[in-house]
């Protein structure tokens, strides 16, 4: 992780931030119905637009990937997509901490973050479920960190992507995935293991 | 000048004396404890019974044990408060009691499958070193990550995902309490189980804490096994705050049963609450009603006595066979009991004289008590001098309540189950039917029986359970032959006056519990009596006979059994074993329940 030095938060401060998020940034998302946009529903293109002016600190930022007809906040609807633009919707809210103001100088990190990350943390968990997890929001408060190369206070670049890694729900859902795996298996392998010597006890008798 | 061993450890006493107070404040204002024993070395620690870690607990005294010579030599003299703390949160939250306590080791004994016997109380251990651990370094702020860190680090592979537990929970950088490890599978299978670790420790730091302690057992039993073969037995043992805690007489009934539901003893992996992976298609709603169930039927199967000997091994309660065996079938036979006989009293057949009252025109005139009435005034006038008598109650005697003693005879030949390694569905019977008519008021003899000369019997008629248990829990497992000696010295040539009195006609029960086997009793005694003339000369002493046998046909396809029916034994047939329990209840009730006693008294006149 890049070091931002001029910009360090406390973390508990940021933390405690998100999790006062106010209920406007749950609401429906905006999203495409019959290839038209709603006229209804929260605008989260609206809200990405005015949270990378926040943090870059320009009035008007031109940003062509938001405004081009594949607009990646703008999207067909259905559950998947839905709870994506939840996940955004979210960490708009998360970017828009006051001592991130102008903190910017290149979008490309938090677009990174905004289509790819929470593409892939969105098909894990439902966003209401992330949310109201505790570590789920740290996760989240790094993750914004991270796409704003800023660092906690008090702790150095290795220590802040070492528990950034504890945290990353992707590899989490890997790692448990496997052991569910390994669980299922060891406990066929003990089913079969019993019934063989079920076998064999009746045999003998 | 360097200090002496003796004042350090000393100065070390007074500074934990001071500190005593704060650490129970950590948990509640209101918590009273004895304050702390400490050793000043650790041979006296280890002979008060604090072998492993350098502090302890006893659950039953509500004490805490400090080995100082231990806490230097860790390097851990900085850490009063914490270590203090620690200690007390296991009187006061995780165990706290001696039943949660229970609890908790029964659901890791039901996990452990046996795969690591002696690792039950070590398991139990770290799960609630965790909550406790992990409460006072979050809310409290003590240095718990401190004292482990000082402790070092370890290759094995429990110590290992053990302490990155910690680290997860108290986002400690990973290698704080851990080795460095490469990347390769196991390392990624000890993340996983870390993760859930973690994960369990924070779902179940609630009340309902008891119920994760079977999933952490599943957790880390593939470590325990792995560390076996290392030599990290020896790291981890230092933990072992929770060994003996539950040393002392006694311990808590209620453990005959299992109330375990199979949801409490899976891995962490396969539970949706932690594992986000898999898909929760049950509401909590559903779980709920699932224990409710299982309380309402009684809280599901009965465990077998050796099962609850591993759980109070693993608990550290000190506890005689005998004793232990008898609470076992003690506690399985209560809810098959008849009720205590309820003491009547009858309204009063003798008025008692109480004093006098003015009569008045309301009243029976033949209640006037004229001598009283005229020794007061010559002027009789209702109202005024007119004097009548009132009575009081005197309680008349209690209705006449009398059981028959029972003399029980229980083959333990090898076709029977010891009642010590499982549930003897005979001893339960016997439990049932001997401790109903010791309710009743009865004396009971209990005789246990197999070969020649395998007799283990009570001495006499008596009314101690502990007496009667030690016979019920005992077991031969030899050769069948019915001990007819017993019955000629009660009956015929009785072995003492007492005997006599006891057995004296119509006053006594005489119960056989066997199988097929029962007919060596029918065979001659080694004193030459004909086996039919003793039965017949008990019958008739004794005054009523039953048989219970296990048999595989038809009573009437047994030629012995049809005489003996015929001679007045009443018999009756189970297809199995356990049918013994329901016979024992009705047994119970028709011979040793008031009402039935009452009504056969009834019949008689």
């Amino acid at each position: 992780m890049q070091n931002n030095s001029e910009s360090q938060i406390m973390l508990v401060d940021f933390i405690r931030y998100i999790s006062n998020m106010p209920d406007l940034f749950f609401q429906e998302p905006r999203m495409m119905i019959d290839a038209k946009p709603a006229s209804f529903g929260l605008n989260v293109d609206a809200l990405v637009q005015d949270t990378l002016e926040f943090l870059t600190g320009q009035e008007n930022l031109e940003i062509d990937w938001l405004n081009n007809n594949q607009n990646p906040f703008l999207l067909p609807a259905n559950e998947k997509n839905k709870n994506y633009l939840a996940f955004v919707a979210m960490a708009t809210y998360s970017l828009n901490y006051p001592g991130f103001s102008g903190v910017l100088e290149s979008v490309s990190p938090v677009k990174i973050f905004l289509i790819k990350t929470l593409q892939k943390l969105s098909t894990l968990m439902p966003a209401s479920v992330f949310f109201n997890d505790q570590d789920r929001r740290e996760e989240l408060a790094r993750l914004c960190i991270q796409a704003l190369s800023i660092l906690p206070v008090g702790e150095s670049a290795s220590v802040a992507g070492d528990r950034l890694k504890a945290l990353d729900s992707v590899e989490r859902m890997r790692l448990l995935k496997e052991s569910q795996e390994i669980q299922r298996r060891n406990e066929e392998l003990r089913k079969k293991r019993e019934a063989e010597e079920m076998a064999s006890k009746w045999n003998r008798e | 000048m360097p200090k002496s061993k003796d004042k350090i450890l000393f100065d070390l006493k007074e500074k934990y004396d001071l500190l005593w107070h704060d650490a129970l404040k950590i948990w509640s204002e209101y918590v009273r404890l004895t304050p702390a024993d400490y050793y000043f070395d650790s041979k006296s620690a280890k002979a008060a019974g604090l072998s492993q870690s350098f502090a302890a607990i006893r659950l039953k005294e509500s004490r805490v044990m400090i080995d100082l010579e231990k806490v230097v030599k860790h390097g851990l003299e900085d850490f009063i408060l914490e270590i203090l703390s620690h200690e007390i949160g296991h009187h006061v939250a995780f165990p706290g009691n001696m039943l949660d306590f229970g609890q908790m080791t029964a659901l890791i004994q039901a996990a452990v499958k046996g795969n690591v016997p002696n690792h039950i109380s070590l398991i139990g251990n770290l799960y609630t070193d965790l909550l406790i651990n992990d409460r006072l370094q979050r809310q409290n702020n003590l240095r718990m990550s401190d004292i482990y860190i000082r402790l070092g680090k370890s290759k094995s592979p429990l110590w290992n995902v053990y302490m990155r537990i910690y680290e997860l929970l108290w986002s400690l950088p990973t290698g704080t309490l851990t080795e460095n490890v490469d990347s390769s599978k196991s390392v990624e299978t000890q993340e996983a189980d870390a993760i859930l670790g973690s994960r369990l420790i924070r779902n179940y730091a609630g009340s309902d804490w008891v119920r994760g302690a079977g999933k952490f057992a599943m957790l880390l039993v593939p470590y325990i096994l792995a560390d076996q073969e290392s030599d990290g037995q020896s790291q981890i043992a230092i933990l072992s705050d929770l060994e003996n805690a539950a040393q002392g007489e006694g311990f808590p009934g209620g453990f005959a049963s299992v109330g375990i539901s199979d949801e409490d003893i899976v891995h962490p992996s396969m539970d949706p609450e932690l594992n986000p992976t898999i898909s929760n298609n049950k509401n909590k709603k559903d779980g709920l009603e699932k224990i409710n169930q299982s309380i309402a039927s009684g809280g599901g199967n009965t465990r077998s006595p050796s099962e609850l000997n591993s759980i109070l091994n693993a608990m550290g309660v000190k506890i005689s066979d005998d004793d232990l065996y008898a609470s076992y079938y003690r506690e399985l036979s209560l809810p098959h009991l008849i009720p205590y006989p309820v003491k009547k009293r009858p309204s009063s057949t003798e008025p008692l004289p109480e004093g006098l009252d003015v009569w008045d025109s309301g009243t029976a005139l033949d209640r006037v008590s004229w001598i009283e009435s005229a020794s007061r005034s010559p002027y009789l006038i209702p109202g005024y001098t007119l004097l009548e008598r009132t009575y009081g109650e005197q309680p008349g005697p209690e209705p006449e309540f009398s059981a028959p003693n029972l003399d029980l005879y229980i083959d333990c030949s090898g076709s029977m189950p010891n009642p010590r390694y499982q549930v003897s569905y005979l001893a339960l019977a016997g439990a049932i039917i001997s401790l109903s008519a010791l309710r009743a008021g009865a004396r009971v003899q209990a005789v246990l029986w197999s070969g020649p000369n395998q007799v283990l019997m009570t001495d006499e008629f008596t009314r101690e359970e502990k007496k009667i248990f030690k016979v019920l829990t005992g077991f031969f497992g030899g050769g069948t032959a019915f001990p007819l000696t017993v019955l000629e010295e009660t009956y015929i040539e009785p072995r003492n006056p007492r005997q006599r009195k006891i057995a004296e006609p119509g006053g006594t029960h005489v119960l056989l519990i066997s199988d097929d086997g029962i007919d060596t009793m029918f065979l001659n005694s080694p004193s030459g009596f004909s086996g039919w003339d003793i039965s017949e000369a008990v019958l008739s002493q004794a005054g009523a006979g039953t048989m219970v046998l296990n048999l595989y046909s038809e009573i009437d396809n047994y030629p012995v059994l049809v005489r003996a029916k015929q001679q007045g034994w009443n018999i009756f047939r189970v297809n199995d074993l356990a049918s013994l329990v329901k016979f024992a209840r009705d047994f119970a009730r028709l011979t040793y329940a008031e009402d039935q006693i009452q009504s056969r008294k009834k019949n008689a006149k």
